[in-house]
C-alpha cells in the first residue's frame, strides 16, 4: 500500500479509535443546520477525533506561559461529510471531560481550523457557547 | 497636604464611580493583572492613575504656585464569551433551518468584547467629557481645559471560553500646585533605650563571694 494512504488510514486509530484518544465528536454546519454524529467512512461508527481540552499560551502581560481551559478538537478529514471553512461559525458539541459517556457541551469554531489537507486531518479551535 | 494632582486624580475616580449606573466598576492602579472572569459583562473594570507632568516654567515662580499640566492615564478591561441560542441549537426537536439561523446568529466572543469596550470607553467618554463635570465636582478654577486625548485598543487576549480585551485613554488637564516646603517628620516621644546599671564595672563583672 502506498504510504501516504497508510498514513491516512492510521489516522483511525490515532485519532478516532475509541479505544484509544477518540472521542464521540457532533459537528453542526451553519449552511444546513445538519448535525453529523456518524462517520462518513463508516457510518456504524460514532464521528469521533482527538480533544485536547487546556491549551498552553503565553500571557501577554507576564510573559510567563500558563494554561488556559481552550478544547482543539482534531478530525480526520475522510470521515466529515463537509470540511468546515474559515470564516463559517461551525458548531462543535463535544464531551464535558475526557469521558465518551460525559454530556456534550456546545462550542463554536471562532478562529480559522488549522487545515492539514495533506497529512488528512483537521483542527479545530473551539471556544464554550453561554446561552444569550 | 496631598498635591492638586493627587486631589483630581481621586475625584476622577469618583465622578467616575458615581456616574457609572452599574456599567462598569472604577478602581484606583492595579498593577498586578485582572482575572477575566472578575470583569465579563457590566463587571467590566477602568483604572484611573496619575500618568505624567510638565511644569512649564513659564507657569511658576520660585515660590510658586506652579502651573502642573497633568495626564492621567484610564485603563479599561472587558471580557465576553461567545454567546448565542444555545437552547435552540441543542433542542432535539429543532429543525435544520432553526439550527441553521441560530448559528448565524451566534456572536464570536472577541466581537462581543470589542463591542463592550467600545461602550465602555463611550460611558467613559461622556462623563469625563460631560459640561457638567468639567470641574470634577472640585471648587471652580482647581481644575483646567481638562480633555480626552487618545484611545487606544490593545490586542484581544483568549482566556477559555472569554476573551479579554484591554484600552486605555488619555485625559489632560491643568491645575496649579502650591509649594509648600518639606513639612518634614514630627518626632514622638524619645525613649532612651540605653542599659545604665551603675553598679556594673566594664571589664570587671564577675561572681561576688562572701568574705
Amino acid at each position: 500500500m502506498n504510504l501516504r494512504v497508510q498514513a491516512e488510514a492510521d489516522l483511525f486509530d490515532t485519532l478516532e479509535d475509541s479505544d484509544g484518544f477518540g472521542l464521540p465528536v457532533e459537528l453542526i454546519n451553519p449552511d444546513t443546520g445538519a448535525i453529523q454524529t456518524k462517520s462518513a467512512n463508516d457510518p456504524t461508527l460514532d464521528l469521533s477525533g482527538q480533544i485536547l481540552y487546556d491549551t498552553l499560551v503565553v500571557d501577554p502581560q507576564s510573559g510567563l506561559e500558563m494554561v488556559i481551559h481552550k478544547p482543539v478538537v482534531t478530525l480526520r478529514r475522510s470521515s466529515l461529510d463537509v470540511i468546515p471553512e474559515a470564516g463559517k461559525g461551525w458548531g462543535v458539541r463535544i464531551p464535558e471531560t475526557p469521558d465518551p459517556t460525559a454530556n456534550k457541551t456546545l462550542h463554536y469554531v471562532e478562529r480559522a481550523p488549522e487545515d492539514g489537507k495533506a497529512i488528512g486531518f483537521i483542527r479545530l479551535y473551539l471556544t464554550e457557547v453561554v446561552q444569550e | 497636604m496631598n498635591q492638586a494632582y493627587q486631589i483630581i486624580r481621586d475625584s476622577i475616580r469618583r465622578v467616575l464611580a458615581q456616574k457609572a449606573d452599574g456599567e462598569f466598576l472604577v478602581a484606583g492602579y492595579q498593577k498586578r493583572g485582572k482575572g477575566a472572569d472578575q470583569v465579563v459583562s457590566k463587571s467590566r473594570l477602568v483604572e484611573v492613575y496619575y500618568n505624567r507632568g510638565d511644569f512649564p516654567k513659564s507657569g511658576g515662580s520660585q515660590g510658586g504656585p506652579n502651573k502642573h499640566n497633568c495626564t492621567f492615564r484610564i485603563d479599561m478591561t472587558a471580557a465576553e464569551p461567545a454567546k448565542g441560542d444555545k437552547a435552540t441549537i441543542n433542542d432535539p426537536n429543532a429543525t435544520a433551518a432553526e439550527v441553521a439561523q441560530a448559528l448565524e446568529r451566534m456572536k464570536a466572543s472577541d466581537l462581543l468584547a470589542d463591542k463592550s469596550i467600545d461602550e465602555l470607553f463611550g460611558h467613559v467618554y461622556r462623563i469625563l467629557m460631560a459640561a457638567d463635570n468639567q470641574d470634577f465636582d472640585l471648587p471652580v478654577g482647581f481644575v483646567a481645559s481638562r480633555w480626552v486625548d487618545q484611545f487606544n485598543k490593545d490586542e484581544p487576549i483568549e482566556r477559555g471560553k472569554l476573551t479579554i480585551l484591554t484600552a486605555s485613554c488619555l485625559l489632560t488637564c491643568s491645575t496649579s500646585e502650591d509649594v509648600e516646603g518639606y513639612t518634614g517628620v514630627q518626632a514622638g516621644d524619645i525613649v532612651d533605650v540605653t542599659v545604665q546599671l551603675e553598679t556594673d564595672i566594664p571589664g570587671k563583672a564577675g561572681t561576688e563571694t562572701g568574705a
